[in-house]
């Protein structure tokens, strides 16, 4: 069995089947994601050994409603599986995934695939769900009437996919033969339903009915969405903090291990404060990364989330986009990054080249540590009305500067497509209790996928601002901070007569050359300018008193102000440059955040200098 | 009558999608989802600003539409003659009488019988 | 020295990562003179086709082989 070529396998059918989880349990760890050859649609692949010992790769095909696609992953999908897909050969088998609870509208698709008249077998996926409806299916009859083997298996159930295997390990099926063309698919598919599935009790929608009646309500369902997003933030940033405090320290005593280790000198510099330091930046920000992702896969394992687009949907279209933006955008309060990767399920061009460019405006978990610093070195930690937090408010206000200035200019971007329409057409799909075992595989493939593109940007990048910020090394009985005589320091010092406008020192210019790797690097870079300790968490607590000694609060503003829309780190740019293909894009993101920065933070010194007199 | 004229909780059934040109890819994704002439849509919400989208329920599958999406949608304007007692809701009542789906009320939502009871 | 030599190593090989990603095309004349070095040596023939494929215009795409209008024009190949 085992010298057999593997087989290969396509996963297809309508979203919301359940496909992926199914795929995550038949793969587990060993999946790979990367993209289809020409086009920016994501390629999972996977492997697998059957009981039999039959070596199998799997391809999770995008999810689509008919084989006459209207975007670019459905078109992708109808390739592949018509083998006609340029560098993706045909797959041996198609495993056509229904959910068993929603035959009416995933059996006509099934159908379409079979008249291509390739091998495939049919999965009833969520079966376990079907009992509570009071339905059962008469599965012997429909493989009859199908002519393709027909299985059934519960997708987020640990071995529920017992008989998927058991069908790969048996001979390959015959072909099915199609229907006559032009057949009514609708029509063949109540007629199936009426000979193969029956009904013990009344089917009701009652779960659905009643949970959408506070979810969907005006009033009730904006509540509970705030209500579910506030929770979101906590989350990610309050309980967050003691596993990124961890990291953090955990981070500073390998730094003094290995420093320990190395004899003094340059090597060692580089090793502790430009390796370590810079994968620590990195590393310390996994936990915030992590909490949001597993929070946005919830949702949307749950079926919240078309729901929320729903809610969100008049609000995005005030600024030109659809509701479909709402989850990229969301993610992008973790880190723009996967933000803009998940634009991809945003099907109109325009649309997604929009929510691209505003995704670095939604205030990234980076800039977090910066906003911080500033605020607590410049904020007084007052109460407001004996409530508010003065200092949370004004963090606040930098979140909603940051989403306002988003939707303004995501109106401007599509001022001229104001004719184009926009379907929505979302499909809200049951509700269902996540599972664990598919969450925690996907949130491993994503913790992969940042770690590995971030972290190398990252790391490099330390090490290369590291030498700049060294050498050239200042000369003996040097009074000023090392960094002023480097080359770092010498870039800063010519920044300045452009920077001092809006009210920059050359210490931060300086700083703000290594946070164009990642933002939050800015504060170990500050902290290096200022001779203060090298890590983050002594950073801020020296660095506080340092700052609001020596700073003006006109400054300090100018400098919060221009990192609520600071031109995005390396990492962005790069995955801004992968998604959309472009370099005319970068160019364009970079330079519209960047003249919206000097303005902002031209605004803030001046008008503050004015109020402070 | 069209989809995007009934009100809260009021339901209809399909008469044929009007596509707004020959090439209207809307209209034709209405088909493939399950918009087909005899099917029973029901309105379950409508967006919170402004009435738009809305989301409707047609079979078992809920989809949210813009209100120019569902304007393509021709409901039939009154119910078959008799109309036996389907797989509805037990909440609902089945109104054999063909009242129009336009005047059904809040408290009680009229139900207009489908030509097949969906099974599934 | 050898602290110099290697934090050198380090520096360069981080600063060739980086102008691989932006300009590839800058890199071609390096990876050709590594491939022909490595060709005259016989030695480790693994690099050796990873630098021929990059010394090449295209090849520092990564894994596509199969498609046309792979280039920056047709906004590059993913």
């Amino acid at each position: 069995m085992t010298d057999l070529p593997p087989l290969r396998v396509a996963l297809v059918g309508n979203p919301n089947c359940g496909k992926t989880a199914i795929f995550n349990q038949l793969t587990g760890s060993r999946q790979k994601v990367a993209n289809y050859a020409g086009v920016t649609v994501e390629r999972k692949a996977g492997r697998l050994v059957t009981p039999a010992g039959r070596r199998v790769q799997v391809l999770d095909l995008p999810g689509t409603y008919s084989l006459a696609a209207t975007s670019p992953d459905e078109a992708v999908t109808r390739d592949v599986c018509r083998g006609v897909y340029k560098g993706e050969p045909a797959p041996d088998l198609l495993v056509s995934v229904v959910a068993a609870t929603n035959l009416r509208l995933h059996l006509r698709f099934m159908l379409e695939l079979r008249q291509l008249g390739r091998p495939m077998i049919v999965v009833l996926n969520m079966i376990d769900a079907i009992r509570k409806q009071g339905l059962t299916i008469d599965i012997p009859r429909l493989q009859a009437e199908l002519g393709v083997p027909v299985v059934s298996a519960v997708g987020i159930k640990r071995g529920g996919c017992q008989n998927i295997l058991a069908a790969l390990d048996a001979p390959a099926p015959t072909p099915p033969t199609p229907l006559p063309e032009g057949t009514d698919l609708h029509a063949e598919v109540r007629r199936l339903l009426a000979l193969c599935v029956a009904r013990t009790t009344e089917r009701t929608q009652l779960f659905e009915d009643k949970l959408d009646r506070w979810v969907l309500h005006p009033v009730w369902g904006m509540l509970i969405l705030f209500v579910l997003l506030f929770i979101m933030f906590q989350a990610v940033f309050s309980w967050a903090q003691p596993f990124m405090d961890m990291l953090d320290n955990g981070m500073k005593s390998l730094g003094d291990h290995v420093g320990a280790l190395l004899p003094d000198g340059v090597l060692r510099s580089l090793v502790v404060d430009g390796i370590i330091a810079g994968a620590g930046t990195v590393i310390v920000f996994l936990p915030q990364i992590l909490i949001l992702f597993l929070w946005i896969l919830a949702l949307e394992e749950s079926g919240y989330l078309p729901r929320a687009a729903f809610m969100l949907d008049k609000l995005m279209a005030s600024a030109g986009l659809s509701g479909r933006s709402f989850i990229p955008l969301l993610s992008s309060f973790a880190c723009a990054v996967p933000g803009i990767m998940s634009t991809r399920t945003i099907q109109n061009p325009r649309d997604r080249m929009v929510t691209i460019m505003i995704a670095p405006l939604m205030t990234c978990s980076a800039r977090l540590p910066v906003y911080a610093l500033l605020i607590g070195a410049f904020i007084p930690a007052r109460h407001i009305a004996g409530l508010f937090n003065l200092q949370g408010l004004v963090l606040f206000g930098l979140y909603a500067a940051g989403i306002l200035s988003a939707l303004v200019v995501a109106r401007v971007l599509k001022r001229r497509a104001t004719t184009d329409e926009h379907p929505l057409l979302l499909e809200l799909p049951n509700y269902r209790l996540p599972g664990l075992q598919s969450l925690s595989i996907e949130l491993w493939q994503r913790a992969r996928i940042f770690l590995s593109r971030v972290g190398t940007i990252i790391v490099t990048l330390s090490v290369l601002m590291w030498a700049l910020s060294s050498f050239p090394a200042p000369p003996a009985g040097a009074t000023g901070p090392a960094i002023d005589y480097s080359l770092a320091g010498r870039i800063g010092h010519l920044m300045l007569p452009f920077f001092q406008f809006i009210g920059f020192n050359w210490q931060i210019c300086v700083a703000l050359i290594p946070g164009l790797a990642a933002r939050e690097v800015a504060v170990s870079a500050l902290a290096t300018v200022y001779s203060v300790g090298a890590s983050e968490a002594d950073a801020a607590s020296q660095l506080a008193p340092l700052l609001s000694a020596q700073w003006s609060l006109a400054t300090a503003f100018s400098l919060l102000a221009w990192y609520v829309y600071a031109p995005q780190c390396f990492s962005t740019l790069a995955v801004i440059r992968r998604e959309t293909g472009s370099w005319r894009l970068v160019w364009i993101s970079t330079a519209y955040l960047f003249g919206m920065a000097y303005a902002a933070s031209f605004l803030a010194y001046h008008i503050t200098r004015l109020i402070s007199g | 009558m069209r989809l995007n004229q009934l009100s809260l909780r009021a339901a209809g059934v399909i008469d044929h999608i009007e596509a707004l040109s020959t090439h209207d890819a809307i209209a034709q994704r209405l088909g493939e989802l399950g918009f087909v002439p005899g099917e029973p849509v029901k309105v379950i919400a409508f967006g919170p600003l402004g009435g738009d989208p809305m989301a409707v329920e047609i079979g078992f599958t809920r989809f949210a539409l813009r209100r120019s999406e569902a304007h393509r949608i021709v409901l039939r304007d009154n119910t078959a003659a008799t109309a036996p007692s389907c797989a509805a809701q037990p909440h609902e009542q089945a109104d054999p009488a063909a009242s129009s789906p336009s005047a059904s009320t809040a408290d009680s939502s009229s139900h207009q019988a489908p030509v097949a009871g969906p099974l599934a | 020295m050898t602290q110099i030599l290697l934090v050198g190593l380090v520096v360069l090989l981080c600063a060739g990562y980086w102008l691989q990603r932006l300009a590839p095309s800058a890199m071609i004349p390096l990876w050709r003179a590594l491939a022909g070095l490595l060709a005259a040596t016989q030695a480790l023939p693994g690099l050796r086709t990873k630098a021929e494929r990059l010394a090449t215009p295209s090849g520092a795409n990564p894994g596509c082989g199969g498609c046309k209008g792979c280039d920056d024009k047709s906004g590059g190949c993913h």
